[in-house]
């Protein structure tokens, strides 16, 4: 009886050990559910890719991918499957397959405090180099409410010269916007393009959020992933020739 | 039947958050007031890349901000002065004196614990943005930096010279484990074109009471960065010539493990 508690008292003192911040470890449990991801593959020239995906991970192993990809030729929306694994020091190794049958591969690094992860996209037959920081949604799936009020926003990257896309210019667009119902109210941005700053007029953008958390920006000109439970929100440009991320983030 | 109370509580605050969200509205944000972190990624015009670490006082309507850039390839310290302007949570740093023609333009956004920033310059034009975050500590020491980050750090490293110069992509991610004393040792996974590997290492650190702070690698400072949001987190660049790699470390915890210094 004695010798039972102790080890009861042992493995309770594991089980706390085990869920204590200090001491945090992962299970193979630790990543469940929707997470959100916008890439940039650099180049020697600089972007010259971006993604933006919807990773939902399953409880065995699996793992389903919505994901957006503009190469500056083109953009396009595809799914794809694959497996992951987590092990106790909080790695995740990724691999999923898109339609064409090209392997790709992440590596990362769990935050067990936050569930953020760094991740590093490793096979060593691409030039590119690809990274970016996967961010919990928080939730199972998302309504119009889920994007609403009133978010700063500030994007970067390189964008065609007076709509050539073979002359492409850094570019930096900062401002504020209030989500409404089906479209957002901009009344500024500040636009930094190779230099010069300009300050658009008020603008409004439609928008429409999807029950898989996913937001359709200006009918298809921009992709974005609802993050952190609407506090922020990952989006990419869809335009051809533009390689620009960006980042909304909730005022209060 | 009455609605629970706890309910008519939810409805009110959930009519007046709405409200407030509908009008857009910035009030109860306090404007940016004393030290912060900033960091800053993105190009010349000429189209080398450029990234930038720092800090900046805010004191009312004046400004100084000393950063440390890396502008394709070479290390360049500089301090701006200069008057602080906040309108409906829109952040404007404008330079003054010698330094007329720099501005930094920021939207606040977290309850003012996030800015976003991006930078502009008449003298050499930029394209570089980032963000501006609150210390939210009186003074450091190394024993700040006591326990484990994660990081993530990507940018550029210059490959030939004269005509030649190319700018070689490298990514990275990786732990590194702090003593409290002023040694740290890394484990990473890097990216570098077409290659992938591993690495790992000690370092030795040291932490300025400003809350900057360098990392040594053979007693030469390697990296230099700022601790921002109570040392939970901490953007950084590479300080060496020919590279243009900003960073970030995010605390995972406070932990002290005993490490052997280089």
């Amino acid at each position: 009886m004695k010798t039972n508690t102790r080890l009861s008292l042992l493995l309770m003192a594991l089980s706390l050990g085990a869920y204590n911040p200090v001491l945090a470890k992962c299970s193979p449990g630790e990543l469940r559910g929707l997470f959100g991801l916008t890439t940039q593959a650099l180049g020697s020239a600089g972007i010259e890719g971006t993604t933006l995906s919807l990773f939902d991970f399953k409880n065995n192993n699996s793992v389903e991918e919505i994901y957006y990809v503009n190469t500056g030729n083109a953009s396009w929306k595809s799914t794809t499957t694959g497996n992951f694994s987590v092990s106790a020091d909080c790695h995740l190794t990724l691999t999923v397959k898109d339609p064409g049958g090209t392997l790709y591969a992440l590596k990362g690094r769990i935050n067990p405090m936050n569930k953020v992860v760094n991740v590093l996209q490793t096979q060593p037959n691409n030039e590119d180099v690809s990274l970016g920081v996967m961010r919990p949604l928080g939730l199972k799936r998302c309504n119009r409410n889920r994007f609403i009020g009133r978010y700063g926003f500030l994007s970067q990257g390189r964008v065609p010269l007076k709509n050539d896309p073979l002359t492409l210019v850094p570019e930096s667009r900062l401002g504020w916007f209030i989500a409404e119902d089906a479209q957002l109210e901009q009344p500024i941005e500040w636009v930094n393009t190779n230099g010069v700053i300009t300050k658009t007029p008020p603008t409004q953008i439609p928008s429409e959020t999807l029950d898989s958390c996913l937001i359709d920006l200006g009918q298809g000109g921009f992709a974005g992933v609802i993050v952190e439970r609407g506090h922020r929100a990952l989006y990419m440009d869809l335009a051809k020739g533009s390689y620009r991320l960006g980042t909304m983030l909730k005022v209060r | 039947m009455l609605p629970h109370p706890f309910k008519v509580i939810l409805f009110a605050l959930s009519l007046l958050v709405g409200a407030d969200a509908k009008a857009g509205s910035c009030l109860h944000i306090q404007a940016p007031e004393g030290p912060y972190g900033i960091q800053l990624q993105g190009s010349l015009v000429d189209g080398k890349p450029y990234a930038a670490v720092g800090s900046a006082s805010i004191h009312q309507s004046t400004f100084t901000l000393q950063l440390t850039a890396s502008e394709g390839g070479s290390i360049i310290k500089r301090t701006i002065l200069g008057s602080v302007s906040v309108v409906d949570c829109e952040l404007t740093l404008t330079g003054s004196g010698v330094d007329l023609g720099f501005m930094l333009k920021g939207q606040i956004a977290e309850r003012g614990k996030e800015i976003f920033v991006t930078a502009i310059q008449s003298a050499q034009p930029i394209v570089a943005s980032g963000t501006l975050r609150p210390r939210l500590l009186r003074r450091c020491s190394n024993n700040t930096l006591k326990g484990t980050f994660t990081y993530i750090s990507q940018g550029f490293d210059r490959v030939g010279t004269g005509t030649n110069v190319q700018w070689a992509p490298i990514g990275k991610i990786g732990d590194e484990k702090f003593d409290g004393k002023g040694c740290s040792g890394y484990k990473e996974s890097i990216k570098q074109g077409a290659s992938f590997s591993e690495a790992e290492g000690p370092l030795k650190y040291r932490v300025s009471e400003d809350c900057t702070f360098e990392l040594l690698d053979q007693g030469m400072p390697a990296f230099f960065g700022v601790i921002v949001n109570g040392g939970q987190v901490m953007p950084y660049l590479k300080l060496v010539d020919g590279a243009v790699r900003l960073g970030e470390y995010t605390r995972i915890n406070s932990s002290s493990t005993p490490l052997k210094c280089p």
